[in-house]
């Protein structure tokens, strides 16, 4: 077992050494952008024990929130990890890879050899011009208000709460943007708000304008378990959106029929892009039960929570009391609990799946996920009920033995 | 109003950092986090294996550690109790993954698995693809282990934690943690020798079990 076990940890240290985004350096640095965007409002400082003050201070405070009305928002603030104090609009990575922490917890990793221009920092983001080479971009998204714009030779990418890296060859007039994960749209020669998501790559060259959108679908782990990764992810060619000069008059309007189609084929991203052009909301209003549950699990595997979420309540306000409302109250707290780390609602969503359909097939499943993210949030005295009453119903449940536990 | 988010690093020792969480001092979590973080995601690697959620993962230590702070007296515990934080993490999230197995939707958020290739020169050599397939094989020889059993027995082999620090981890009685970590050892050495990636990977004539 040494043998095999210090392989195998030399092994997983030089995955974790690994450029790209499974490495400890793109993880710690994520994670480290979320971290601080949760820390907000947290990390202030303790009561102060000088209450004598505290009047004055009110006065004061009051003072300041008037300043706050009246005078404009303070812009985020910068600098450059590893060199405290230097901070400034143009940043050049020589030898290696620079990150640039805003305070809203942005982070922009600046590649080496590469230069960038801050050309306006407000209070809810700012303008990044590329001058050349290649930056990994984590936007934390804050509020409604966030605005990030990357700009790179006559390209504009804008963004929302999400992470990609950019590329910019000013020579060949070259741009790709590939997204990690969430939503950007960019303008420039040949696109006009063309939309690049989460695993979504998009090449474009300004002169003659030409652009090119791919979907990089990894193999599935199955298909992978049974043999050697040997052979690149699967590439598959999208649509380009054309910007309004090249748009053909009579181009027919897309047809929200494909959804069904793609979503059948396990495309998840592909659906989602169908739906969202047929108008995602319509067709959970238009659509019978069981393809509105279905249109909810093709957003949740193409990682898109809201719009699962929104499916699923519809089902809910449309067909209550049905299977399909008890199958959409499972799917709900399922969501909250794995995506949302919401055990509180996940626990009522359970409940409620248990309540509404007491025998079915589905309520020992859902009493046994009540109980485990009662478990979870540290809700002992009500998780016990429950396993009481998990033990009473289902003795031969799958959770029985976790419950008898609790109960002792 | 947006505050700044300090990147220069706390120097102080433990104690001092430790005060500092506790006073909720301004820059006082970050510095926690720049201190403590690669040591989290260490374990877990460790533990969970190559996976692609493990960014998910650390945050949601950090986060957890938000609220939990308060309740470390000692600064040597510090660390210890961040590990015991992690294991918690990583063991809800492995049973949360089995419950979801349960729903019909057909996979879940676990994504992948963080090993496909990235096109790095450095990634695409026949050793380097041999490896990969090795670390994926033995991750689904780990996810067939009972979790709890799994816990104990990666932080014992893999994170080389002695046998006591193995169940204050885990929160067991050091028998409690022997047993498991032997039934883990039995299965996985049963599993894995079923592997023939792993076998070739580690070498003819040598054992799992040596």
């Amino acid at each position: 077992m040494k043998d095999f076990s210090e392989k195998y940890t030399k092994a997983l240290e030089k995955q974790a050494a690994e450029p790209g985004k499974h490495g400890d350096k793109a993880i710690l640095a994520g994670a480290r952008a979320r971290f601080a965007e949760k820390l907000h409002g947290v990390d202030s400082p303790a009561p102060s024990k000088w209450r004598f003050v505290m009047p004055v201070l009110s006065a004061a405070a009051a003072a300041a929130l008037v300043a706050f009305l009246v005078w404009p928002e303070t812009p985020l603030s910068m600098t450059v990890r590893g060199q405290p104090g230097l901070s400034g609009e143009f940043i050049q990575a020589k030898a290696g890879d620079e990150a640039i922490d805003f305070s809203d917890g942005t982070e922009v990793l600046l590649r080496s050899e590469s230069e960038v221009r801050v050309t306006r920092v407000t209070a809810h983001g700012a303008d990044v011009l590329l001058e050349k080479g290649a930056a990994h971009v984590a936007v934390v998204h804050r509020d409604k208000q966030t605005r990030w714009n990357f700009h790179a030779g006559p390209y504009r990418v804008a963004v929302v709460g999400t992470k990609f890296e950019l590329r910019w060859n000013p020579e060949t007039g070259g741009l790709e943007v590939e997204m990690d994960e969430g939503i950007v749209e960019v303008d420039g020669p040949g696109l006009s708000k063309q939309r690049v998501t989460t695993r979504q790559k998009l090449e474009a060259f300004s002169n003659p304008p030409r652009a090119s959108l791919y979907l990089e679908t990894p193999p599935a782990l199955a298909a992978a378990d049974a043999q050697p990764q040997t052979e690149p992810p699967s590439v598959r060619v999208l649509p380009i959106k054309k910007s309004p000069a090249e748009k053909a008059p009579e181009k027919p309007k897309a047809q929200g029929a494909t959804w069904r189609y793609l979503a059948d084929q396990g495309d998840a991203i592909g659906a989602m892009r169908a739906a969202d052009e047929a108008g995602f909301s319509w067709l959970t209003r238009s659509l019978p039960k069981s393809d509105v549950l279905l249109l909810g699990d093709t957003a949740r595997k193409a990682r898109q929570p809201a719009y699962a979420r929104e499916a699923w309540l519809r089902v809910r306000e449309r067909f209550p009391g049905s299977d399909a409302a008890t199958a959409a109250a499972m799917r709900l707290g399922d969501l909250a609990a794995a995506v949302e780390h919401n055990d509180a609602s996940a626990a009522k969503w359970f409940a409620l799946a248990v309540k509404e359909a007491p025998n079915a097939d589905t309520a020992p499943v859902a009493m046994g996920r009540w109980l485990e993210v009662l478990v979870h949030d540290g809700k002992t005295a009500e998780a016990k009920k429950v396993a009481a009453d998990y033990v009473k119903r289902f003795p031969n449940g799958e959770k029985v033995a976790e419950a008898r536990e609790l109960l002792r | 109003m947006t505050k700044p988010s300090p990147s220069v690093s706390f120097v102080g020792s433990d104690e001092r950092l430790l005060e500092a969480l506790q006073a909720r001092r301004p820059g006082a979590w970050l510095a926690f986090y720049d201190r403590f973080a690669p040591y989290v995601l260490s374990v877990l690697r460790r533990v969970m294996g190559p996976d692609g959620e493990l960014e998910d993962l650390v945050q949601e230590v950090f986060s957890r550690a938000l609220e939990g702070v308060a309740r470390v007296r000692e600064a040597d515990k510090l660390k210890p109790w961040l590990r015991s934080l992690t294991i918690f993490t990583a063991r809800s999230t492995l049973k949360r993954r089995r419950w979801r197995r349960w729903l019909p939707l057909g996979g879940g958020d676990e994504g992948d698995d963080g090993l496909e290739n990235s096109g790095h020169p450095a990634l695409t050599t026949s050793d380097a693809v041999q490896e990969r397939l090795v670390l994926r094989r033995v991750k689904v020889v780990l996810d067939r282990l009972p979790v709890d059993e799994r816990l104990c027995f990666t932080l014992r082999h893999f994170e080389g934690l002695e046998l006591t620090e193995v169940a204050e981890a885990v929160g067991v009685s050091l028998s409690t943690a022997k047993r498991r970590i032997w039934a883990a050892e039995k299965t996985f050495n049963e599993l894995a020798a079923r592997e023939p990636e792993i076998r070739a990977w580690l070498g003819e004539g040598r054992s799992f079990e040596s």
